[in-house]
């Protein structure tokens, strides 16, 4: 049997035992909405946004629970709040603030207290320590929402059967859950009472700066959840973080082992054409809140930072408590533009180039774009498509190139139904910069390097001798006879690599560029020290119609025109 | 598919997103759960997804969305930790082990077109709308998941 063969009988049996299993899939179990994720249901619109993507994107990281090294106990191994109990085992020393657990609403009302930050809090199946274990707790979660039954075990300790609304890890599993309801019992000694909404908080507090803004501690390493809450003509959108084990993401590649960042994060607030843009630096997650007529849109710049675009006009502050980061937005919150959100300013290119990065509602999003100013001698795209592979939004990328240097602007367009909107983003193309301009040395470059992957020999290409090649600015390693770099994965493809890969077997039609370019549909990758004062001249393939196709090998010149470096990057899918 | 209920669109297309998740992750529980995430967002906006030229395309591409998210994530704790991770449930592991190992290793896109073309017979253009690349490139994911399978499994690619 060849391989078609057998991958066609063991697809075939995945679908046999799918169908043998089609009994179950009545529609009475897909409306899991009724059960926990109310919030967005017609009648409850607007009232709380449950960050059903975060939670779905961030759950398997959600509580990673701790470390071999780790133990898991009712009891904090050590302890630092002086409120705390002092075991699980024994009687607690002091009650929980409210004997009497609310519960009925669909917001949790509780939180973890008293443990230790290098600790968890056990859920346990059955009352007592003596219960099996359920699931851990990280002791900065929030999502609890006690059912109203309580207990008395017999050391005198109380505790209270909860139901756990956020992502959680199953301990006996090993299964993060992000969508069926967890319901379990905990000590009470290690529960407090928790307001969501963090109204103690004065709302709409006068909008403060980068540099007003303290920073979280403990320091957060990933967004899981995103709560809108309506105070009162101030819209507050709350930002909770937890840990990742997502080491793949580039951030990580420059953290270490560790999954945790080093040291609390700083947090840069800035406007970008009406759109509050909340940077965290050191802080390493993407995802995406579908929050329908506000809310917020976690981003991750190629850098690894992320970012948190609200989705409201007006006046916004943002603070830092509890962990936890509170955006609020002054006066009657009105959604901007419904079809673009730009991320950053547009970056306009010495040679007459500018390139967009933007969000925009993904699968039907195609953007019409227009230019003011329309190029000299060349034709600017007249649409654009998003990139969906955050299903919620997508990213979209504009590039015109060839515009006259003067004030210009590109008009985004989309049939949202409703009519068409728009929106203009303006910018200025400076004069042109001699140096920056592609020459002929640049092509002659770029074809001799295109010659020598393809196996030409008398293709000449001066090098330096510590010459050094690159994936992306993840890895680096000294030039090689066969351009290969033995990375297991990156990117989300598996390794080894070719540094000149692309440029071998039939050739593309390619461009050839100078000086920075964005990482297809994002922007330009931040370099290392080391290359910042290099020419760099590029290789891009002209023409693409998706991200994946997309690639670039950049060749990093010195001051005497040899190459230094030779970087493979391509858009991780 | 015009007029075409919620109801009527979850009947015909979930066990398909059962299978499509389960082939990306390996994982038949995890798979039902995915589906379900998928159909839950549709229904979400079903307004506008039910006037979509080809709403089944859609719900594909969330489904693998979340399927090669998920993926990803497993792929990462299963570095850092082994206790933690997931018991997948690779569906035909005893009848197929080394092929849905060899599966198991392809990049997320390749897999996702392995599933569409083996599973449901979908032409290299549907498979492009799916996974919103342009038909040639699906047909790269395809001929390439395919030789590395056949390299895999020490045959050739037909």
């Amino acid at each position: 049997m060849n391989t078609d063969d057998r991958s066609r009988a063991a697809f075939d049996e995945l679908r046999r035992r799918t169908e043998i299993l089609d009994p179950q899939y009545s529609l009475q179990r897909i409306p899991r909405q009724d059960r926990v994720r109310p919030a967005w249901m017609p009648a409850l619109a607007g009232a709380v946004v449950v960050a059903t993507v975060i939670g779905v994107v961030a759950a398997a990281g959600l509580l990673s629970g701790p470390p071999d090294d780790r133990q898991v106990t009712d009891t904090p191994v050590t302890t630092t709040a002086t409120t705390a109990a002092t075991s699980a085992t024994t009687e607690p020393t002091s009650a929980p603030v409210d004997t009497t657990p609310t519960s009925g609403t669909d917001l949790p009302t509780y939180r973890v207290t008293g443990v230790a930050v290098d600790d968890v809090l056990n859920v346990r199946r059955q009352p007592g320590a003596a219960g099996a274990l359920y699931a851990a707790l990280s002791p900065d979660y929030a999502g609890i929402r006690p059912t109203g039954n309580t207990t008395t075990v017999g050391d005198g300790g109380e505790w209270w059967e909860v139901e756990l609304v956020d992502p959680v890890r199953l301990v006996d599993l090993g299964e993060p859950l992000h969508g069926a309801p967890v319901v379990g019992w905990v000590n009470a000694a290690y529960l407090a009472p928790y307001d969501p909404s963090y109204a103690d908080v004065p709302p709409c507090s006068t909008p403060i700066g980068a540099a007003d803004v303290e920073p979280s501690s403990p320091a957060p390493d990933h967004v899981y959840a995103i709560r809108e809450f309506d105070l009162g003509g101030c819209t507050r959108i709350v930002v909770s973080f937890g840990t990742d084990f997502d080491v793949e993401r580039p951030p990580y590649d420059r953290i270490g082992t560790d999954v945790r960042p080093a040291g609390a994060p700083s947090v840069h607030v800035t406007t970008v054409n009406g759109t509050t843009v909340v940077s965290l630096d050191g802080v390493a997650y993407a995802g995406v809140d579908e929050a329908a007529g506000g809310g917020a849109v976690i981003g991750r710049w190629t850098d690894g930072s992320l970012a948190v675009f609200t989705l409201v006009q007006g006046s916004t502050s943002v603070e830092t408590y509890d962990g936890r980061l509170l955006i609020d937005t002054h006066g009657t919150p009105t959604p901007t533009t419904p079809i673009v959100h730009l991320i950053g300013e547009p970056v306009v290119g010495p040679g007459g180039t500018v390139e967009v990065w933007g969000l925009a509602r993904p699968f039907e999003a195609t953007l019409g774009t227009t230019l003011s100013t329309p190029p000299s001698g060349g034709e600017a795209p007249s649409s654009v498509m998003t990139n969906d592979w955050t299903v919620a939004w997508g990213l979209f990328r504009y590039r015109a190139s060839r515009l006259p240097a003067g004030e210009n602007s590109v008009r985004f367009t989309q049939d949202a139904g409703g009519g068409v909107e728009s929106v203009d983003v303006p910018f200025t193309v400076p004069e042109r910069d001699p140096s920056a301009t592609v020459t002929g040395d640049d092509l002659a470059l770029t074809d001799a390097l295109a010659a020598y992957a393809r196996g030409d020999s008398t293709a000449e290409i001066g090098f330096t001798d510590d010459a050094s090649m690159w994936l992306g600015i993840d890895h680096r390693a000294p030039v090689a006879s066969d351009w290969t770099i033995t990375s297991d994965a990156w990117n989300g493809y598996g390794g080894p690599f070719d540094v000149l890969g692309p440029l071998r077997g039939e050739p593309d039609i390619t461009i050839t560029t100078v000086g920075p370019h964005g990482h297809c549909a994002g922007p330009p990758l931040a370099l290392p020290a080391d290359l910042r004062g290099l020419r760099r001249v590029s290789i891009q393939p002209a023409g693409i119609d998706s991200c994946l196709q997309w690639y670039a090998i950049d060749l990093f010149l010195d001051g005497t025109g040899r190459v230094a470096d030779v970087m493979l990057d391509l858009w991780e899918p | 598919m015009d007029h075409i209920t919620f109801d009527e669109f979850y009947r015909r297309e979930f066990r398909a997103m059962v299978a499509i998740a389960a082939a990306v992750t390996g994982s038949h529980l995890l798979a039902e759960d995915l589906a379900q995430e998928a159909m839950t967002r549709v229904y979400r906006r079903w307004d506008r997804v039910a006037g979509y030229d080809k709403p089944g395309a859609f719900v594909r591409r969330i489904t693998i969305n979340l399927a090669s998210s998920r993926r990803r994530r497993d792929t990462v704790a299963r570095r850092i930790g082994p206790a933690l991770v997931e018991r997948a449930l690779p569906p035909p592991e005893e009848i197929h082990d080394d092929l849905w190992a060899a599966v198991a290793t392809l990049p997320p896109k390749q897999r996702a077109a392995i599933a569409l073309h083996y599973l449901e017979d979908r032409p290299v253009t549907e498979i492009a709308e799916v996974l919103g690349c342009a038909a040639s490139t699906a047909r790269v994911h395809l001929h390439r998941g395919r030789a590395t399978l056949a390299r895999l499994l020490e045959g050739e690619p037909s």
